[in-house]
């Protein structure tokens, strides 16, 4: 993990990553129970719980939600501006209405054409199983952390944060509870 | 038709969604009691999620509707700044201005053309017509029901093939029908787990 220090970087990117890693955790536990993998509809609802506090401590800090990965838009950008550059490079009359409209809508297909290309090679990171007992631990001494901080701060948006991360700290013992205990009233 | 299929299950798990919904907005009326209110609130937005489900328009579709849509207005955009008498490289500075301009609005109008598709596909809003009568834990057992459909409805959707934990979470990144209806699974066994919490803290209590 880069992440070794627990108070490294400023909140919002911590709770930023902590929430990708939960988001994976969840949909490993939710496809593992669709094909009966692991059967569990409880575990991953609850730690889909924790996403949705954990998004709602984010949006305090910023209300613009941010790009999952700066390759795509970095990408098709970049695609957009060097088709349309050398279309307007080849061209004889760059400045002609209908070329140069073209070249632009020429840029936005390719770009369209690079994103799919792009979509087909990904890497594949297989996250912590959710019955992992240390991602709780983890999970929780980083939340608390992340609330420490967030309580510290002066100003309005840390506190109301720290309040959403307290739930999200509820959660992941309510669902720490069920995967070790199988406390769910379900299983009864 | 592997699509027709699809919103066919689609519609069965909005039907059941839909008497579910019906019997919990009964018993919830006027009750303040927490569990109970935050299962509602995750079922009354299930429906558009599913409507939604049906998968829109994709990536290629809304590409090339932006293109033709702006095709005209760059080309105007030009002609009428060539026209004024702008240099060659105000023309063209100009013109990637408009396009910048126009992408939202571009992008809410796919995102338009989109949601309509969603609708004529799916049709109006269905009930199944069979009548809930029961207390919490059969609405929580109609849920259970509409659950398990959705589910067989997406792994009949993703084919026998790819029935594996790392195919359908990628599935489930990259596909919009696949990463809807996990939105909507996700959010179903929220409001099952949530009936449930109530149901066994209602018999502690009762107990006590």
């Amino acid at each position: 993990m880069s992440d070794d220090d627990i108070f490294a970087g400023d909140v919002e990117g911590r709770l930023e990553r902590l929430d990708r890693r939960v988001r994976a955790v969840v949909l490993d536990a939710q496809c593992r129970d669709w094909i009966a993998e692991r059967p569990d509809r409880v575990g991953f609802a609850r730690l889909g719980q924790v996403h949705h506090e954990l998004r709602s401590a984010i949006r305090r800090y910023n209300a613009m939600r941010k790009a999952e990965d700066w390759v795509w838009p970095v990408l098709s950008t970049a695609t957009w501006l060097v088709t349309t550059i050398v279309v307007l490079l080849v061209a004889d009359d760059p400045v002609d209405p209908l070329t140069l409209a073209f070249a632009l809508v020429a840029g936005l297909i390719a770009a369209q054409a690079a994103i799919s290309a792009a979509g087909r090679v990904r890497r594949r990171v297989r996250p912590a199983p959710i019955e992992d007992p240390v991602l709780y631990a983890d999970l929780t001494q980083r939340i608390e952390a992340c609330a420490a901080t967030a309580r510290a701060d002066s100003d309005e948006p840390g506190r109301a944060a720290a309040e959403d991360l307290g739930r999200a700290l509820d959660w992941v013992s309510a669902t720490r509870d069920e995967i070790i205990r199988g406390s769910s009233p379900a299983a009864r | 038709m592997a699509r027709r299929q699809l919103y066919g299950d689609l519609n069965d798990v909005r039907g059941l969604v839909a008497d579910g919904l019906v019997r919990l907005e009964e018993l919830a009326a006027g009750a303040e009691e927490f569990w109970v209110v935050s299962a509602l609130v995750r079922v009354r937005g299930l429906d558009g999620m599913l409507v939604a489900a049906a998968g829109g328009l994709s990536a290629w579709s809304r590409t090339l509707i932006s293109s033709v849509c702006a095709f005209p207005l760059l080309w105007a955009a030009a002609w009428a700044a060539g026209a004024v008498g702008l240099g060659a490289a105000w023309v063209i500075v100009l013109t990637v201005l408009v396009l910048g301009l126009t992408m939202p609005g571009l992008l809410w109008l796919t995102g338009r053309i989109s949601r309509v598709a969603d609708r004529r596909r799916m049709g109006a809003a269905v009930r199944g017509g069979e009548i809930v009568k029961g207390d919490l834990d059969e609405v929580a057992e109609v849920l259970v029901r509409a659950r398990v459909r959705l589910v067989s409805a997406a792994l009949r959707q993703v084919g026998q093939r790819r029935w594996d934990a790392g195919s359908l979470t990628r599935l489930a990144r990259q596909d919009r029908v696949v990463s809807r209806i996990t939105d909507v699974d996700l959010l179903l066994c929220q409001a099952i787990d949530f009936l449930e919490i109530h149901t066994a803290e209602q018999r502690l209590g009762r107990a006590a």
